[in-house]
């Protein structure tokens, strides 16, 4: 369902490769992506060894490889980057899936250099969505007046609770497919809310299709599934919210 | 209690879901699902950890989306002004916080008020840039106020955004400093008479502080352009 | 340089940055002045300005002079503005607000340059007074004195 002010705060398809590219790879898709994407940031997962006295002296490690955040002019559409994988992800305001998935064929066609031949080794597609809602003056509000998380089935007080955080990882038609689902409360920038955050991926990482039509009905079939996800987990109030 | 797993993709606006490896789970399809998990803990510990994991995505704390792990790298050309073209993207990317609530067209003459204001060739340099501190508060209370019309924008000798709204000769502007806090001063004309008053406050007080002045003139859009 | 008090009739251009001249959120066109172009800097003994009448006649060309003389010395960028005022209603205006200030003129960094002394402790009511009323009058930057700007800062 597309709704006219969806509470998307990113949505995200990533494909993920066999095998890796090195650094030259990452440098000669940096370089084709840079005119649409000029923000150019990079995070180095830290690498930690403790050798211990006495020990047998460990075999040096590798560092993990860089990750590549490059952002458009007008901050809404980012590619990211690493040696073996390519994702695009697009902040608020959403337009539509068309033109996440554009953007994303057009980033795979850029990042060739990391793409190339390789076999296709996990694709994902994550929505995270934030839903604001009034709070009273204690700072409460009931998530069950916007979500559906089963808790309600539970003996528990009538009331708002006192802090919500939930998670949920596992299958989906009949193993083909996994997903994590986490949902919690966090701050709103809006004064007097909270935000209700509800964080869906949807993800194969095994059996993969392999010739191009395949892997994109795959994805599309991927994000169905997130949908269904999201419209089962929000009830109409909440949905009345995004008209 | 397990960890929250982490998403696979890593969120651009958040550092915190590190993109695991294999994922050993799901290469068998017979692999049985984990339990849901509802967590009530010590709920101030619970609330915080799960705050620290989404920062980006709620307000956050200052600098919601800008991360602090992530490093610019060094542009393509030789460029002293790389500095405020980074600071006018983050800006451009923290309004994706709220971005939902706002007017497609309001959020793209914004836009190009903080190009006007960061032009490069136009910012004197060594001149402290806007900070996403201000910036965050000047987006709660353009949200707080209901979609204005959009204001005057400037920037202090600190840092802080300014919005102003001029209706012919009734002027409002507005000092946006850190952690929701407002400094605003006005010139009305009521009843004939000129009255101008200034005050400090914080954002969710704002109308109730200028409601004696009939804010309306300012904060209710007059023309098609200006409406949000 | 001893200073000595500029006369009532007389006229101050101060310089304004970019980012605290008021412009229309449509068009983006200068519509006057922010109130924070009239606080005090951390370096400022007094609010800062140039003496028109120190170029001497005609009076049509002092704005030009000045905006050469600043331009020389600081920088000038395309979408600044200057403002002028009559140093009588300047001194009106802090009058209203309490403030017996002296302006002064006293060749403080470059030959004009006069000073708005006294004038700490202004209140934001009375800087959105000066940037509205008192000293309101903008005026963009000659192309002339932005050349000057623009060399001075290659020869850095």
């Amino acid at each position: 369902m597309n709704y006219p002010h969806p509470p998307i705060v990113e949505a995200a398809i990533e494909f993920r490769f066999a095998g890796s590219g090195n650094q030259n790879d990452l440098e000669a898709a940096t370089k084709k992506l840079r005119s649409a994407y000029p923000r150019l940031e990079e995070a180095r997962p830290v690498l930690v060894t403790v050798q211990m006295a006495n020990a047998p002296r460990a075999s040096s490690l590798s560092p993990p490889p860089a990750i590549r955040k490059m952002t458009s002019a007008d901050g809404a559409d980012i590619v990211m980057l690493q040696p073996d994988s390519v994702a695009a992800a697009r902040l608020a305001p959403y337009r539509d899936w068309e033109d996440l998935e554009g953007k994303f064929r057009k980033n795979l066609g850029a990042a060739r250099a990391i793409v190339k031949k390789r076999r296709l080794a996990r694709i994902g597609v994550r929505f995270i969505n934030r839903i604001d809602v009034a709070q009273d003056e204690l700072g409460s509000f009931n998530h069950r007046d916007y979500l559906k998380l089963g808790d309600n089935l539970m003996p528990l007080e009538d009331a708002p609770v006192l802090g919500l955080m939930f998670s949920v990882t596992s299958l989906l038609d009949r193993g083909r497919f996994g997903v994590i689902i986490n949902c919690g409360k966090v701050d709103s920038p809006l004064v007097d809310h909270a935000g209700l955050l509800l964080d869906i991926e949807v993800f194969n990482q095994a059996n993969l299709p392999v010739t191009d039509a395949d892997i994109w009905v795959q994805v599309t079939e991927i994000r169905s599934w997130k949908n269904r996800l999201f419209e089962a987990s929000i009830t109409d109030r909440a949905r009345a919210m995004f008209q | 209690m397990n960890a929250i797993p982490d998403s696979n993709i890593f969120a651009a606006t958040n550092a915190v879901a590190w993109p695991l490896g294999g994922g050993g789970t799901f290469r068998h399809p017979q692999a049985s699902a984990s339990a849901v998990a509802l967590a009530f803990g010590d709920p101030a510990g619970v609330q915080a950890s799960f705050q620290a994991r989404y920062r980006g995505f709620g307000s956050g704390a200052p600098s919601a989306a800008v991360n602090p792990d992530w490093k610019a790298l060094p542009s393509s050309r030789a460029d002293p002004h790389a500095e405020v073209f980074d600071r006018l993207i983050d800006l451009k990317v923290s309004t994706a916080t709220i971005a939902m609530h706002l007017q497609d067209a309001w959020r793209t003459g914004l836009f190009r008020q903080l190009d006007d204001l960061l032009d490069e060739e136009n910012w004197h340099p060594g001149d402290t840039l806007p900070t996403p501190d201000s910036f965050r508060t000047f987006l709660r209370l353009v949200i707080m106020l209901g979609r204005p019309p959009r204001p005057g924008l400037g920037c202090t000798d600190s840092g802080n955004i300014l919005a102003s709204w001029r209706r012919t000769e009734d002027r409002l502007t507005i000092e946006c400093r850190l952690d929701d806090e407002l400094r605003w001063v006005l010139s009305r004309r009521l009843l004939g008479e000129t009255e101008s008053a200034a005050g400090i406050c914080k954002v969710k007080n704002l109308r109730s502080r200028l409601a004696p002045y009939e804010p309306e003139v300012w904060f209710v859009a007059h023309d098609k352009h200006s409406r949000p | 340089m001893p200073t000595t008090n500029i006369p009532d009739p007389d006229h101050l251009l101060r310089h304004v940055k970019s980012r605290l001249v008021d412009r229309d959120p449509q068009t983006g066109a200068a519509i006057g002045l922010l109130p924070q172009a009239f606080e005090l800097t951390p370096d400022e003994r007094g609010l800062s300005a140039s003496w028109l009448e120190f170029f001497g006649d005609p009076a049509s060309a002092q704005p030009a002079a000045a905006m050469a003389e600043f331009a020389a010395v600081y920088d000038v960028r395309k979408n600044d503005r200057f403002a002028c005022g009559a140093v009588g209603d300047i001194k009106a205006a802090c009058g209203r607000f309490n403030l017996k200030v002296r302006v002064v003129h006293d060749g403080d960094g470059h030959p004009s340059h006069a000073s708005v002394r006294r004038f700490g402790g202004a209140s934001l009511e009375l800087l959105d007074l000066l940037a509205a009323e008192a000293w309101a009058e903008i005026v963009a930057p000659t192309s002339a004195a932005l050349q000057i700007s623009k060399v001075r800062a290659k020869a850095r």
